[in-house]
């Protein structure tokens, strides 16, 4: 190997160009974490199970408005199935799958989906974020002009986005598909519920998002994450429902319970029915005490998350 | 005769060395203490509330009056039929007799909740988790196996020294967690305790030894023993069937199951936990044990260290 | 360099963590040219460069690069010493990813990043991913992102760390190319002295925290005729106290000490023996000093040492 003398260089040149406000960094961190994400293999398997809810409910609701529509004779053609009281049908459809364009066709679909973006981010949310603590390429990010507010408001927009991509958007495909399916007055009645499904989105997003940032700031692992996740959405929800709905003490305690709190704001937003187990009295928690209990939660992750990732003077 | 000598000396060295520093992965021990105190709260507040027996609870299912109220009709039934002597007798027996067994729920009441579903089912494996994995997990991920298999002793050995190590730090934790979540209990919980910390003291060796063994021969431990941990302790050890026959934990609910069984109380109806009797199950736990400590051993000393440096 | 303005001037900078001192009363002033940050591990560079990114808040004294006490990041480039890349993009993208975190548009950044990939002859080598690259490689590209926005001060923290000597000898290459013929000022944190005296005109010394010189590399090394090497012995400590300012440095041969001694014209060669035997030093040697790098720099830390005693 002979060493380059300095005349097999290209020459260097100035630039001295227009530049973007700093803010915009912020975008161009969102997108590559976004494309690091499409490349891993967890995010299409919980994607395409996603997909295949999505599609569940969207022919769900066509079925149900094709069914309500069929002359009233009793009897609709299924297939090459024979015949199928249009009554049951419609029953079957409206109370059981409840696939009836009501608030809690949305509520079923969106809660479901969360599950789906809390797999998600508890198996691809490490290396969204937790790989840049770990392997030192923070201070790729500090040492740059937007520094971490760009890093964090970048990450936190690619999160978002995960999240709406899966419950807020289908959710609001759904409601256009009665739109067209039934009539635009369904748009007209229901004003809150095209409001309440970006609410919902909005609270899910606000929860989880920022429960992602503390969490993988503080453990930096998927191991840690997938621990104290697993302890947020299953223990604490099993503790409760041995608190409440076996020795049943005061519902309150239910605040303890993040992921419940969130339904139930969403359940808020829609202006869904709460649901309840056969035979049980109301138990649903207040929802400004489920407001709370998420406003709780949101602000111990932001402290934590600035004083993670804004710690100044690091020593090496 | 040269062999155990090198044998004795490795695992004494492992001994020395890792006995009183325990390796745990970030934050992993955190959890695991938050998900103590967490439990503890929820027992110690029901535990003020009085809770931790019968008085809530429904004979069969959710329909229908409570045990309280049951029993508070049988009094009143024996204030209202007070004409007829006979029958107002058995009536306030019948409740005296409800009463007490009120008193005396807590036992089986805290056992179903807390010990056979939250620390059995989830808990313990994960503190045990925390604790084993790391054992030789982390000398697979600092790479420094090969600077230790370059010492003069065999696998084996260090293998065996490094599990005797970390064995008391996981009996001590999950021991001393169920021994916490008793005392939070009160009484009925101190009971439990006597009655079932050699099961849980069983459970906890027979989870470490599984845990070492992922921790030995896999890279990505945690990931696995994670995935083990959830899917095949809480989920099918919670399943109804005979799938649940794959747990660990149900060799120790068997256990659990006959020893309260003796005292009268049924923990849980169909569960297939009386098909096991409590030696069959401690054979079953400590066979597990066993066979993972030889299959570690066993692929532990056919190791090829690539691309480790 | 009086007369241009200082590319960076610290004053009286302290950094505290708890009761460690890293830095101490740090204060130096240095122009346009390469600047080499040389210390030990653990001198306190790190902190240094960290203060003057405004990563890190002195716990008094201040900074101001170009005269300006706000840190101004996009006229900086900073290329880190640990790892920092994202494995999974490709060169070129990081590159470019890099200059859109600075403002620049999408199409200006890709094309800034192609033409100094070009101008550090990486080839083809761009458009495979960053978590195949060899560490020369790697150190290319890093050095890529720091230039992208085309800044006016490089801040590179151990550039040569890991390379073998041709790519170590073309990095330089390339420091020196780009401070000689495109006026960019280079601050080099090593502790490779080599690497300094091959590019650098200043030279920042540290250790323990505490400014040792700055100064020219001439002046230091003392290329120029005014420096002397003299070996005292007798009453040494005293000798050295006693030349004060004038000692460069010293370093203890056992039973005689070698004493760098700078001379101007104000303080002449005699005035310098009269000063030493006027403190009881015996004087066994006194050369001019021709010296390279290293002997300056251990007799630098060993002053302190002996100072500090």
């Amino acid at each position: 190997m002979s060493v380059p003398s300095l005349n097999s260089f290209l020459e260097y040149r100035p630039w001295r160009g227009l530049r973007n406000p700093v803010w915009m960094g912020a975008f161009a961190i969102t997108r590559e974490s976004l494309k690091l994400i499409f490349t891993r293999k967890v995010f299409w398997v919980v994607f395409s199970l996603a997909v295949l809810n999505f599609l569940l409910y969207f022919f769900g609701q066509y079925l149900f408005f094709w069914v309500a529509d069929q002359q009233p004779d009793g009897l609709v053609r299924v297939g090459g199935f024979g015949r199928a009281n249009q009554n049951d049908m419609l029953q079957f459809l409206r109370s059981v799958l409840k696939m009836d364009g009501s608030p809690e066709t949305f509520r079923n679909f969106i809660n479901l989906q969360s599950r789906g973006i809390i797999v998600l981010l508890v198996l691809a949310g490490a290396s969204l974020l937790g790989e840049d603590l770990n392997q030192g390429s923070l201070i790729f990010y500090q040492s740059k002009s937007g520094g971490m507010s760009n890093y964090i408001g970048g990450k936190f927009l690619a999160a978002s986005f995960l999240v709406h991509l899966f419950a807020t958007i289908p959710a609001l495909f759904l409601f256009l598909e009665i739109c067209f399916i039934d009539t635009w007055t369904y748009l007209l009645y229901h004003p809150r519920l095209l409001l309440g499904i970006i609410g919902y989105g909005f609270v899910i997003n606000l929860g989880l998002v920022s429960l992602l940032f503390a969490t993988v700031g503080f453990f930096r692992s998927t191991i840690g994450l997938i621990m104290c996740w697993a302890g947020v959405f299953f223990l604490l929800p099993s503790l409760c429902a041995i608190m409440i709905d076996r020795l049943k003490l005061n519902p309150a305690f239910r605040v303890l319970d993040f992921w419940y709190c969130v339904e139930r704001l969403g359940e808020k937003c829609l202006g869904a029915s709460p649901t309840l187990h056969p035979s049980q009295t109301d138990h649903s928690l207040n929802p400004w005490l489920a407001a709370a209990s998420l406003s709780f939660v949101f602000m111990v992750s932001s402290i934590l998350t600035i004083r993670i990732y804004f710690k100044k003077g690091v020593e090496s | 005769m040269e062999f155990l000598k090198s044998f004795i000396q490795g695992v004494k060295s492992q001994l020395a060395v890792h006995l009183f520093r325990a390796r745990v992965g970030h934050g992993l021990f955190w959890v695991s203490v938050g998900f103590l105190m967490l439990v503890a709260g929820v027992v110690v507040s029901v535990n003020l509330k009085n809770q931790w027996n019968y008085k809530t609870l429904k004979p069969r299912g959710q329909v229908g009056l409570n045990f309280k109220n049951s029993i508070e009709m049988i009094e009143a039934g024996s204030l209202v039929l007070g004409h007829n002597a006979g029958v107002s007798a058995v009536c306030s027996a019948v409740a005296s007799a409800g009463s007490g067994l009120l008193v005396q729920s807590g036992f089986p009441v805290f056992t179903k909740n807390v010990v056979f579903s939250v620390l059995l089912g989830f808990l313990l494996p994960l503190w045990c988790l925390t604790f084993a994995v790391e054992g030789l997990g982390a000398e697979r991920e600092g790479k420094t196996l090969f600077w230790l298999f370059s010492k003069p002793v065999p696998r084996s050995s260090i293998y065996i020294g490094k599990f005797l190590a970390v064995l008391p730090w996981v009996l001590i934790w999950s021991l001393g967690g169920f021994f916490v979540l008793a005392v939070c209990a009160g009484d009925c919980g101190l009971f439990a305790f006597k009655l079932f910390w050699q099961p849980i003291a069983l459970a906890s060796v027979t989870y470490a030894s599984v845990f070492f063994f992922m921790g030995a021969c896999f890279p990505r431990a945690s990931l696995i023993a994670l995935a083990y941990a959830f899917v095949v302790e809480t989920l099918l050890g919670s399943m109804p069937g005979s799938l649940k026959q794959l747990s660990v934990a149900f060799y120790a609910r068997c256990i659990m199951f006959q020893k309260s069984a003796e005292l009268g109380v049924v923990l849980e109806q169909g569960g297939g936990y009386g098909d096991f009797s409590e030696t069959m199950a401690i054979c079953f736990m400590m066979g597990i044990a066993l066979l993972f400590l030889v299959a570690g051993i066993f692929f532990f000393g056919k190791i090829e260290l690539r691309g480790q440096r | 360099m009086g007369d241009e303005i200082a590319v960076i001037r610290c004053r009286n900078l302290t950094r505290k963590f708890g009761s460690k001192t890293v830095l101490n009363n740090v204060s130096f002033e240095v122009s346009q040219g390469i600047i080499g940050l040389l210390g030990p591990n653990g001198a306190g560079k790190s902190t240094l460069i960290k203060l003057i990114l405004g990563l890190d808040i002195p716990t008094s004294g201040d900074i101001s690069l170009f005269g300006k006490t706000k840190v101004e990041l996009g006229k900086i480039g900073f290329m880190p010493e640990a790892k920092a890349i994202i494995p999974s993009m490709k060169g070129f993208e990081f590159v470019a990813f890099a200059g859109e975190l600075e403002g620049l548009k999408r199409k200006d950044a890709l094309r800034r990043s192609h033409e100094i990939l070009d101008c550090l002859s990486m080839g083809e080598a761009r458009f495979r991913k960053l978590g195949e690259y060899s560490t020369g490689m790697i150190q290319k590209v890093k050095l890529a992102q720091a230039l992208v926005h085309d800044p006016d001060l490089l801040i590179l923290d151990e550039p040569t760390a890991g390379l073998d000597p041709p790519a170590r000898n073309q990095m330089l290459d390339y420091l020196s190319y780009f401070a000689r013929q495109q006026g960019k000022s280079i601050v080099l944190s090593t502790h490779l002295l080599g690497d300094v005296q091959a590019v650098c005109d200043q030279v920042v010394v540290l250790n323990f925290g505490v400014c040792l010189a700055s100064c020219s590399l001439e002046k230091l090394v003392g290329n120029k005729a005014d420096s002397y090497l003299i070996e005292v012995a007798g009453n040494q400590i005293d000798a050295i106290v006693a030349l004060g300012e004038r000692c460069v440095g010293s370093q203890d041969m056992g039973g005689f000490t070698k004493v760098f001694v700078q001379c101007d014209s104000s303080l002449g060669i005699n005035n310098i023996a009269s000063k030493i035997l006027a403190a009881g030093g015996v004087i066994k040697k006194f050369v001019p000093l021709e010296g390279n790098l290293d002997d300056v720099f251990f007799a630098l830390l060993d002053k302190q040492r002996l100072v500090a005693n």
